[in-house]
């Protein structure tokens, strides 16, 4: 059972509102501590484990910037039983990742309140370091785009352009700015038993033009979503393939570190399982004509392909760290959503559904040429 | 060390020979890397083959041996024997199934000398990564539990007592001695079958060893060979056989009537209702499906049983119960259904009293049957006896394509029996094909046309009424001409068809089903009592269709393969098993969710998987869940499959 009211907005100081209310959740120990990103030096905005509730001065939920999903932090936080509550402020992909990781025990739910955030999008870190330089205030430019779902002059990320899920999909506490007036008051929502606490009080809130706004958005990012999908298959239908899509991968392991679901603790390809004998090398040389090198890239991505294809939530993580930019988000959007249709299976959408290779169903995928019962 | 592997190609007489270049194959081997020796031989499972191993790990000092030859399913064993007698590891074989995988299913040799040369290339880069595995044996539960008390589950259960080891026998109904109870003779000698059945019972009743439970089902089973628990669930006997003089005032109070199933519906019974004479005890029963007082408290004022018998013999307040059991062994004696006529409309059982099955007749010529032993409809003797054979059986329309067996010994057994009682009946038996093949049916056969009874080859398409005869019509298939022969009497010789309930049966026990619906043997030749699910064994009709004396024998095989784990006390367990990496394990959960043996946990405190060894059979889908390869089966590592893998690519 959730709350919904309005959380004031003290003189158009929307950052401010947001950092009172999680001083409160931290001050009143609903939360013993709380992830949230926080503004460092030149600009920089990464997530840190707040205790003491006066370094929530700097803290910035707002900053369309997502250095690392905050899901594979959660991991390490609570992972064994953190004994502690903590407070992570999430967008929705950092959500839906921290249900995935849940169903795979690398994440104890029960020592995490969800704070989740509305979300327009992010920007690579780099231009997000740029853009901070050339304008002075990168928040408030977004709060105020906000309010109609505007993003212009944001240059975001290709997983950010085709996302669909601007609101929380699940939380304890969840801070609504988009198509509201933000600089007035946040739209809160937040579990009955953290409201008493801290006595914020349900009424009735205006929702008409903020649904029209996330209406307009999703349709948006739907469109886009669909042309990054369109192209990777048509690039990957025409000569070369997936081999050409893969070519410039070093199989440096980036996407793989950076991915929130990816959670082994050695990647096979890095153990000595994996290796190749100079004499298989040259054997497969000397069939091939040329080997291309490193040889096991496109394995590599196929092989986390095969394990995240029904877990992947699409944050674009991997694109992200990618030094040569290879255009994974959209591989991997492309490919979960057919696999995920296939099992009717959504990740993220709920903790009770297992994911599809955990579940035993007697009737699932025919045999082929096998009739429909 | 560089392993030292030794390869070696078997002709499999002209098997492998014929498709396959045995000899390029070996000199192929020879330039492998790691291999020492490479020989081919006429048949390397022959003692002689066997010695050429078994010499060069002597002489060469081989450390890693591949056999080139049939499925491991096949000779597995017998290398793994003699590899140890030469001092190896048994575990330091491997084999590449040329026969089955390679020359038996290609017919052009180059090709198939090419896939063989593959396949060996693929075992030896495997062997070089063996490692030695040591045997591992558990204590057994020296007991077993054998599911059915018809004949097989009788004798199966005697047998294991009778070895000195205790039996649970659990019947889900109210009395022993199954469809061999409802029996009227034997054939080809003509016994009584009471006579077998109530020796076999009275002795199963006095043994020390063994523990009936009647009106019990078996609900749930867990655990390995060797260590099964089961629970069973128990009906309570609700008349008590102490008190119980069978003097039948119960039955003439109970206001319920119903067909009895024991007379093959011929006649009607009570929900209160008493044991067959074979069943030893001379007591009463209780239906609970049928009586309204067990089901729904109906039964005005007080139950009527409960208020008529003298001896206070019957209370229906018990409630049932659940027992649990630890044995060793478990056989599976469920038994078959017979196929029901009402398949084969045309031939108008249901439809003419006249029309009666093999079973009916049993029940009719049974001296304790409804009419006291007298073949008679409506109180006529037959004068025209007509047979018809197949009924159920090899039948596309019924989707049984299978011979039951039986059935034309039943009709040459029950024709005689007309004929030796009414030596002026006319008696025609339409067959498809007559198979006698038992000991002494041939000859019993024979006896019976020297009788006077009519085998005419046809095919039977109708049975219809003309005034107080009915007709049956049939296409003569040797003279092929269409005949009508009138008769009072009409015998289906229904086969016998699989048990309603064998799906529950099959998946209580992780049990297969072959294509006939019958439970599956593990294989057809090698294999014919033992299923999938080691300790688990099949006797009698469950399995297929059977007569008396192959289902004795089936049973008497079970109770002796049953008894091997049994005797020695200690059983071995799968020595390739899984392991798990705590270094690499993030104890996600995919492999335990995939383990179809539930040998995988996640350990509450170390958040790291663990492995109960005893339960794993190294089927290998952990591993292949694991995204990290955390947890491996011996025998089956990465290394080992990449290496495979590898020396094909």
């Amino acid at each position: 059972m959730t709350l919904r009211g309005l959380w004031q907005v003290q003189g158009g100081d929307t950052l401010g509102a947001v950092r009172d209310l999680l001083q409160v959740l931290l001050e009143d120990k609903v939360v013993d501590a709380v992830l949230v990103p926080v503004k460092g030096s030149n600009h920089s905005v990464m997530p840190a484990l707040v205790k003491n509730p006066t370094r929530l001065t700097l803290a910035d939920p707002f900053a369309p910037v997502m250095a690392f999903n905050s899901a594979r932090l959660l991991s390490m936080v609570t992972r064994g039983g953190a004994g502690a509550k903590i407070g992570a402020v999430l967008r929705s992909c950092e959500i839906r990742a921290l249900v995935e990781l849940s169903k795979f025990n690398q994440v104890d739910l029960d020592d995490v309140v969800i704070i989740g955030m509305d979300c327009l999008g992010t920007l690579r870190v780099p231009d997000y370091l740029r853009t901070a330089e050339e304008r002075l205030d990168l928040t408030a430019d977004l709060l105020a785009g906000a309010k109609e779902g505007n993003t212009d002059g944001l240059d975001l990320r290709t997983a950010c352009r085709m996302c669909e899920v601007s609101t929380p999909p699940r939380a304890d506490v969840s801070i609504g700015f988009i198509g509201i007036d933000n600089a007035q008051s946040l739209l809160v929502e937040m579990r009955e038993d953290i409201a008493q606490e801290l006595q914020f009080a349900p009424e009735q809130s205006p929702s008409e033009r903020r649904a029209a706004v996330l209406a307009r958005l999703r349709a948006t990012r739907a469109a886009a979503r669909d042309a990054e999908i369109d192209q990777f298959r048509t690039c990957t239908r025409g000569q070369g393939g997936l081999a050409r899509y893969f070519a410039e991968c070093l199989e440096c392991t980036n996407c793989m570190n950076a991915c929130p679901i990816c959670y082994c603790k050695e990647c096979f390809f890095r153990t000595a399982n994996a290796e190749r004998t100079p004499r298989d090398l040259l054997r497969l040389a000397n069939r091939q004509g040329a080997l291309p090198m490193p040889v096991d890239a496109l394995l590599f991505q196929m092989t986390r392909l095969n394990h995240m294809a029904t877990s992947c939530v699409g944050c674009g993580m991997c694109e992200a760290a990618c030094p040569h930019d290879i255009p994974l988000t959209a591989m991997f959007r492309a490919v979960g959503a057919r696999v995920q249709k296939i099992f009717d299976y959504e990740p993220g959408r709920a903790l009770e559904e297992r994911p599809p290779f955990m579940e035993f169903k007697r009737e699932e995928l025919l045999e082929i040429g096998e009739p429909q019962h | 060390m560089r392993p030292r592997i030794g390869v070696y190609i078997c002709h499999c007489g002209l098997n492998i020979a014929n498709t396959v270049d045995v000899d390029a194959v070996g000199e192929f081997a020879r330039a492998l890397p790691n291999v020492i020796v490479a020989r081919h031989y006429t048949y390397m499972c022959s003692d002689p083959g066997q010695g050429l191993i078994t010499k060069d790990i002597g002489d060469l000092g081989l450390t890693h041996v591949v056999v080139a030859s049939c499925s491991p399913r096949m000779h597995e064993p017998t290398f793994r024997g003699a590899i140890q007698k030469a001092g190896l590891n048994p575990y330091c074989l491997e084999m590449a199934n040329i026969r089955e995988q390679c020359s038996w299913i290609h017919a052009d040799r180059a090709l198939a000398t090419a896939k063989a040369m593959d396949l060996v290339a693929s075992a030896v880069a495997k062997a070089g990564w063996l490692v030695p595995l040591q045997e591992r044996q558990v204590g057994v539960t020296q007991a077993a539990l054998i599911i059915g008390g018809g004949l097989a589950g009788l004798q199966a259960a005697l047998d294991i007592a009778n070895a000195g080891f205790q039996a649970f026998l659990v019947e889900k109904g109210a009395y022993l001695g199954g469809r061999a109870a409802q029996l009227n003779t034997t054939f080809p000698t003509l016994e009584r079958v009471s006579d077998l059945l109530t020796c076999l019972i009275q002795s199963i009743n006095d043994h020390p060893n063994i523990r009936v439970l009647t009106n019990a089902q078996v609900e749930k089973v867990d655990g390995f060979v060797g260590n099964f628990r089961v629970s069973v669930l128990e009906r309570p006997p609700r008349v008590d056989a102490g008190k119980c003089t069978a003097c039948g005032k119960c039955a003439d109070a109970c206001p319920v009537s119903l067909p009895d199933e024991f007379n093959a519906g011929l006649s009607s019974r009570h929900a209160i209702y008493p044991l067959p004479p074979s069943s030893e005890t001379r007591t009463f029963a209780i239906d609970d499906q049928a009586c309204t007082f067990v089901q729904d408290r109906i039964c005005q004022p007080e139950p009527r049983c409960v208020a008529v018998c003298p001896e206070n013999a019957i209370d229906l307040s018990l409630e049932e119960r659940t027992r649990e059991l630890a044995v060793g062994a478990i056989i599976v004696a469920t038994g078959a259904a017979t196929f029901d006529p009402r398949g084969k409309p045309e031939l108008g059982w249901g439809v003419y009293p006249n029309v009666i099955t093999s079973l009916q007749f049993e029940r009719l010529a049974d001296v304790n049957g409804p009419t006291g032993g007298r073949i008679e409809i409506d109180g006529k003797e037959p004068k025209e006896v007509v047979f018809i054979q197949c009924v159920g059986s090899r039948d596309q329309t019924t989707g049984n394509l299978y011979c039951s067996r039986i059935c034309c010994m039943v009709s040459a057994k029950q024709a005689h029996l007309i004929k030796e009682k009414y030596p002026d009946a006319r008696v025609t038996a339409f067959y498809a094909d007559v198979r006698t093949f038992g000991k002494g049916h041939e000859e019993f056969y024979d006896r019976v046309r020297k009788e006077g009874i009519r085998y005419r080859r046809g095919y039977v398409s109708e049975v219809y009424r003309r005034g107080d005869k009915i007709v049956v019509r049939a296409e003569d298939t040797l003279m092929q001409k269409p005949v009508e022969v009138t008769a009072d009497l009409v015998v289906l010789g229904i086969g016998q068809s699989p048990r309603p309930e064998t799906n529950e049966v099959a998946s209580l026990l992780g049990l297969t089903r072959s294509g006939d619906g019958f439970l599956a043997e593990s294989h057809p030749k090698l294999r014919p009592v033992d299923t999938m699910v080691d300790g688990v064994f099949l006797a009698g009709t469950c399995q297929g269709p059977k007569d008396i004396v192959d289902t004795l024998a089936q049973a008497r095989a079970a109770a002796s393969s049953a008894l091997a784990p049994l005797c020695r006390g200690q059983v071995k367990v799968e020595s390739a098993t899984s392991y798990v990496n705590e270094e690499l394990c993030a104890g996600c959960g995919l492999c335990a969710a995939t383990c179809a043996y539930g040998a995988l946990t996640l350990s509450e405190r170390t958040r790291r998987i663990k492995v109960n060894p005893v339960l794993c059979k190294g089927c290998g889908a952990c591993e292949a869940a694991c995204p990290s390869k955390a947890i491996q089966v011996m025998q089956s590592t990465p290394k080992q499959i990449l290496s495979q893998i590898a020396a094909l690519s």
